[in-house]
């Protein structure tokens, strides 16, 4: 079975004149940033294979590949589960 | 007929806590408040501990005896539940207007006029069910009958993550097998009565003379008897969230046994202290009752209520009050091991004023307590404190703001 861990990262938003926020860019631990191209769906969930309480997922597109973001709620920190191999 | 919903978050504290740390979830785990100073008693635990016979109000030595070493222990995060508690009444604002909170994790809803828009009760309930868990990742279990007291005898039948429907049809197989105590408002000195005189199921209670109940037990007689024949018609509350503040209250578990009323009476400073900081902080500034709670060593709790003499919401005037209640109550047979105050019947919008009150030393107190807020706000809760409270050194560094109770609605008060 894979694992993962949970690694916040920086975001670049936007929020729009009606105060909508949207996420625009994921800012990994290195520095590199990464588009997001497309937000397919967003819905309050909890992570898939970590901890996290009132959390709300993001399915994305990055670079053509489909990618899940979450954002916690309560902290409103950013972060994805990352599989460890 | 009315179709209602009671929905029961199982195993609440515990549950969010393995929710937030996954890793702990396949061991025994409890909910308490701080370990430190000997707060350790179990607020909530989960499956596994409660299989191994963990209860609530364990102190955390006795969980660890029964537990061993791979119990966690888990210190109770007050704020995160409230939210989570938020965000679960969110979901059930979509089927139904008239939500009743008892409790921070159980709500009953009256889903009456939403059956044409979702579906019948049990339709709605399983919709719910469904949302929680895959939206907030918790499960609950769900009563669904005609009235509040079967639909939340309907919620503890089968746990975790299930619904349970009670109808005329099968009430009596379902509820009336039950024993006496299953049954909201019988305690143990009314068990005993009943069972005295050989009622000794739910069954038997709707089955005897009202007059025999009522001769027994008073007015709860006829309570019960309506209660147990499925003829009990409070509404469900409709209350908005701000209104959802029925009470506020403030409790401690304090590190040493309180031996007498002079060791008693700085607890109940420090108490009233916090009880009227967050009655500020919600918008509320008069309370007219002032409730107090107290646990002796071997956990027999004492209880009372009373009026100010006024409406107010300052720490002199809950904490007089406070003590003054405990003193009645309390018969000093042992120790006290834990204290609470709460206030409750907010007076909002305009009072009666008191002919012999003083206006002036009244802005005076208001002006002084916003200025400790403001402090506080700046330099921590501890930062000014009530005198009395330094008579015991180790109690001034209590910070008790942060722990919260939540509670239940009275039943009986909504039936006004």
């Amino acid at each position: 079975m894979v694992e993962y861990e949970k690694v916040y990262v920086a975001m670049l938003l936007h929020i729009d004149d009606e105060g909508f926020m949207k996420p625009v860019a994921v800012e990994w631990t290195d520095g590199t940033r990464f588009n997001i191209d497309k937000i397919i769906d967003e819905r309050n969930a909890p992570p898939e294979h970590t901890g996290g309480v009132l959390t709300r997922k993001y399915k994305v597109i990055i670079k053509g590949k489909e990618k899940k973001i979450f954002l916690d709620k309560q902290t409103n920190r950013w972060f994805v589960e990352k599989p460890l191999y | 007929m009315r179709t209602i919903l009671h929905s029961d978050l199982n195993n609440f504290y515990a549950s969010v806590e393995c929710l937030r740390n996954p890793e702990i979830r396949d061991k025994p785990v409890v909910v308490v408040g701080s370990k430190e100073d000997r707060h350790g008693i179990v607020l909530a635990k989960n499956m596994i501990a409660k299989k191994l016979g963990v209860k609530t109000g364990d102190v955390y030595w006795e969980a660890k005896q029964k537990c061993g070493d791979t119990l966690v222990e888990v210190q109770a995060d007050f704020s995160t539940y409230i939210n989570v508690s938020r965000e679960v009444r969110k979901i059930y604002e979509d089927y139904a207007d008239r939500i009743e909170a008892y409790g921070i994790d159980e709500c009953w809803l009256d889903v009456s006029s939403s059956l044409k828009l979702f579906g019948s009760g049990r339709e709605i309930a399983e919709t719910i069910r469904e949302r929680i868990k895959k939206e907030i990742g918790l499960t609950v279990s769900i009563g669904v009958s005609w009235n509040k007291i079967f639909a939340k005898l309907g919620s503890d039948m089968k746990k975790p993550d299930a619904v349970t429907e009670i109808t005329p049809q099968n009430y009596k197989e379902k509820v009336w097998t039950l024993p006496v105590e299953d049954l909201l408002y019988v305690g143990k000195a009314t068990q005993q009565k009943l069972n005295r005189i050989g009622i000794k199921t739910i069954g038997d209670i709707a089955q005897a003379e009202e007059q025999t109940l009522v001769n027994l037990l008073g007015k709860w007689g006829c309570y019960l008897h309506t209660f147990a024949n499925g003829k009990d018609e409070s509404p469900v509350t409709k209350i908005g969230e701000e209104e959802a503040i029925k009470s506020i209250g403030n409790s401690l578990t304090v590190y040493r046994d309180l031996v007498d009323d002079n060791d008693v009476e700085p607890v109940i400073y420090l108490l009233a202290d916090s009880v009227s900081a967050r009655m500020r902080e919600a918008g509320l500034y008069k309370a007219r009752t002032v409730h107090v709670y107290a646990r002796a060593n071997n956990l027999v709790g004492y209880q009372k209520q009373g009026k100010l003499t006024r409406p107010s919401g300052t720490m002199q005037d809950v904490a007089k009050t406070a003590f003054k209640l405990f003193k009645k109550v309390y018969p000093w047979e042992k120790p006290v091991r834990s204290l609470g105050i709460s206030v409750s019947d907010f007076v909002f919008g305009n009072e009666q004023l008191d002919l012999f009150g003083n206006l002036e030393k009244d802005e005076k107190q208001k002006r002084l307590d916003t200025t400790i807020d403001k402090l506080r706000a700046k330099y921590g809760n501890n930062v000014i404190q009530a005198a009395i409270v330094y008579k015991d050194p180790k109690l001034k560094d209590l910070d008790i703001k942060g722990e919260h109770t939540i509670h239940p609605y009275s039943f009986f008060k909504n039936n006004k």
